[in-house]
């Protein structure tokens, strides 16, 4: 392995992922900016191979590492506007009791990032079409290579995104000959991020209970070492929904809906049918401009929403695809020719939870994870009998990845139960454990520990608070989780 | 002090208690701690076709001696026939698996089809079934291509 060429490949991801984010001029925490830029770092850098083969440049090592570090120095550019020498501030160390859970997080992740490096590209869904093309593309120095006089009529894998070609491409030429350690670093990053929205939301114990819970999701784990789109999907998904819902419920800035629109647009590029999932996000989102009596120009502004998304299908269908694979894709032949008959449409969504979530297959996918947010929700519809805009926002996300699967099931036949919708349910998942950050019943024990936890000393207790930085607005909810020793007072 | 303490039991008592569920028990022992899959088992094999070995098996094994033998006749434009799955159950062959042409050339660079492909009236090297075993053949005359497809499309 090149680890001088995974320390620069880390930089470059870095610097890119906190150029782009730099542009759209967040107020988030230092982790979490590290964490996404991570993620967001990555996903640019997959296009490096593509730009090289536009520009007619051999896809050399070379050649990929002048282009990594271009793009990776355009991308920094915003970084040097209003330029302040960075503050280190005060480094937040973990809570005593959040080290044995670390412990346990850290063994998990190092035997992931292990497998990433030390197993060769394994799905047949990737080594009959990115890894096939990719590895050839490093052999022959080019995309067009002779993977394309093979006889590809038992498979369509060659039409999928280039996102994973493209990465493979960097990191066989410049890291290991396997490739895949984009995975380990797109999986820390965004675990890194997640971590971060948990704590701010919860006392760290029930953090690292529900992150462990998360974790070890059997399928969803197996995932952050086998190379597939749908992790990265997954977590591109999340956190556009994350800041959208941020928009929605915590009046940030417009920069957060561009910002969750820019995201969504990554998902987009990773997965093209994922726009139709984000189409969906309208109905919630007009909902919540009409409680809040929202101005004409929101509405027309929401319309921002797809245009990452519209822009990443554009790219990935009618420039990258028509480009960079020698035979005519026709998403026609695609399509469900018996639109007429909807009654596959209720048989598959039916199909969802008999044959695939509430089953032997399902438990051995999804273990006990989905199990333990339904018994969350119920508790907190019996217990509180409502829910928080956000809480709402967030099942109606969870409700929108399950029937929208069913829908695209319906509208595409080769989207299949036992593996593209299996995996697709990463999405629910993810929003699930969100949910769960913000369960009033997770939030009244989170208060409760705090109360055990905090000194008397009121100030001291103050200072605590001001660590749960997730909510600090004005919902009655949000001020008895951030302020226990208040609500005494009430 | 004594109450971080406190909670620090409370935590290693949560993780004791999420791996004593037999599910998570069960899976962390098979993840984590079987025969096979620990990095200090890993770790003195890192070539790189020991890896491709240790995962695909020995069906992988078989793909490149085939593409040996047919590379040491020096045979520029082979094409290889491969029978489906369903023949080689019917023959009752253990420890090989068809594979489709893309997933074929990735592990041996070598051209394949199946029988049913608009290729297939170019083949001239076959996987065959003999005595329970697959072995490779050259196709030398069109008749005997024309029979073998014949037979070879039975198979979905």
């Amino acid at each position: 392995m090149n680890a001088a060429g995974l320390l620069l490949l880390l930089i470059a991801h870095y610097f890119t992922g906190r150029g782009i984010i730099k542009l759209f001029n967040l107020h988030i925490k230092p982790i979490e900016n590290f964490g996404l830029s991570l993620m967001v770092g990555v996903a640019f850098i997959s296009v490096t191979p593509n730009l090289l083969q536009f520009l007619h440049i051999p896809i050399v090592k070379t050649n990929v590492i002048y282009g990594v570090v271009a793009l990776a120095c355009a991308c920094s550019l915003p970084l040097l506007i209003k330029f302040k020498v960075p503050r280190i501030g005060k480094l937040t160390l973990p809570q005593l009791y959040e080290i044995p859970f670390f412990l346990v997080f850290l063994f998990i992740i190092v035997v992931s990032v292990w497998r990433c490096f030390y197993l060769p590209a394994t799905a047949r869904d990737m080594i009959a079409g990115p890894e096939l093309i990719a590895e050839y593309a490093v052999r022959e120095g080019t995309l067009l290579n002779s993977v394309f006089s093979v006889d590809l009529s038992t498979t369509n894998n060659h039409f999928k995104s280039s996102y994973i070609t493209g990465l493979q491409i960097v990191y066989k030429l410049m890291v290991a000959p396997f490739g895949q350690l984009w995975l380990s670093v797109i999986v820390i990053g965004f675990l890194i991020f997640l971590y971060s929205i948990l704590r701010s939301r919860l006392h760290p114990l029930l953090a690292c209970f529900i992150f462990l819970l998360f974790l070890t999701i059997p399928d969803v784990y197996a995932y952050t070492y086998l190379i597939l789109y749908d992790y990265s999907n997954m977590i591109f998904f999340f956190s556009g929904f994350y800041f959208l819902t941020a928009f929605l419920t915590e009046d940030k800035p417009k920069s957060y809906f561009l910002f969750s629109s820019f995201l969504f647009g990554l998902a987009t590029f990773v997965r093209t049918d994922t726009a139709a999932l984000i189409a969906m996000l309208y109905p919630m989102m007009w909902f919540q401009y009409y409680r809040k009596k929202a101005p004409v120009k929101d509405y027309v502004f929401s319309a921002s929403l797809l245009a990452f998304p519209f822009i990443a299908y554009i790219i990935c269908i009618h420039i990258f695809l028509p480009a960079f694979v020698p035979f005519k894709f026709d998403v026609s032949n695609e399509i469900n020719p018996n639109l007429g008959d909807v009654s596959f449409l209720f048989q598959r969504l039916q199909d969802i939870f008999t044959l695939l979530i509430f089953s032997a297959h399902g438990l051995q996918v999804y273990g006990y994870f989905i199990h333990t947010f339904l018994f969350l929700l119920i508790a907190d519809a019996v217990v509180f009998r409502k829910f928080s805009k956000q809480s709402s926002i967030i099942l109606y996300g969870i409700v929108l990845v399950v029937v929208g699967l069913a829908i695209l099931s319906y509208l595409l036949p080769l989207v299949d139960l036992r593996n593209t919708t299996k995996r697709g349910l990463f999405k629910a998942v993810i929003l699930m454990v969100f949910y769960m950050a913000n369960s009033n019943l997770l939030q009244r024990l989170s208060s409760f520990i705090y109360k055990m936890e905090l000194p008397k000393d009121e100030n001291k207790a103050a200072t605590m608070i001001n660590r749960n930085e997730g909510l600090k607005e004005n919902s009655k909810e949000k001020v008895m989780v951030a302020a226990p020793n208040k609500q005494k007072k009430k | 002090m004594v109450k971080k303490i406190n909670l620090t039991l409370i935590s290693i008592l949560c993780i004791i208690s999420y791996f004593s569920i037999p599910y998570y028990r069960n899976w962390a022992e098979e993840k984590f701690f079987a025969e096979g899959q620990g990095i200090e088992e890993q770790y003195p094999m890192l070539g790189l076709q020991q890896r491709m070995t240790y995962r695909f098996g020995k069906t992988y094994l078989m793909y490149l001696e085939i593409a040996r033998m047919i590379r040491s006749t020096k045979d520029k434009n082979a094409l290889l026939l491969m029978p489906r799955d369903s023949q080689l159950k019917e023959g009752k062959v253990r420890d090989f698996l068809s594979c489709e042409p893309a997933v074929f050339y990735y592990f041996t660079g070598l051209k394949s089809v199946f029988a049913n492909s608009p290729a297939a009236k170019d083949v001239n090297w076959v996987v065959t079934i003999e005595h329970n075993q697959p072995n490779l053949r050259r196709i030398t005359t069109p008749e005997l291509r024309k029979q073998l497809l014949d037979t070879y499309l039975k198979y979905k």
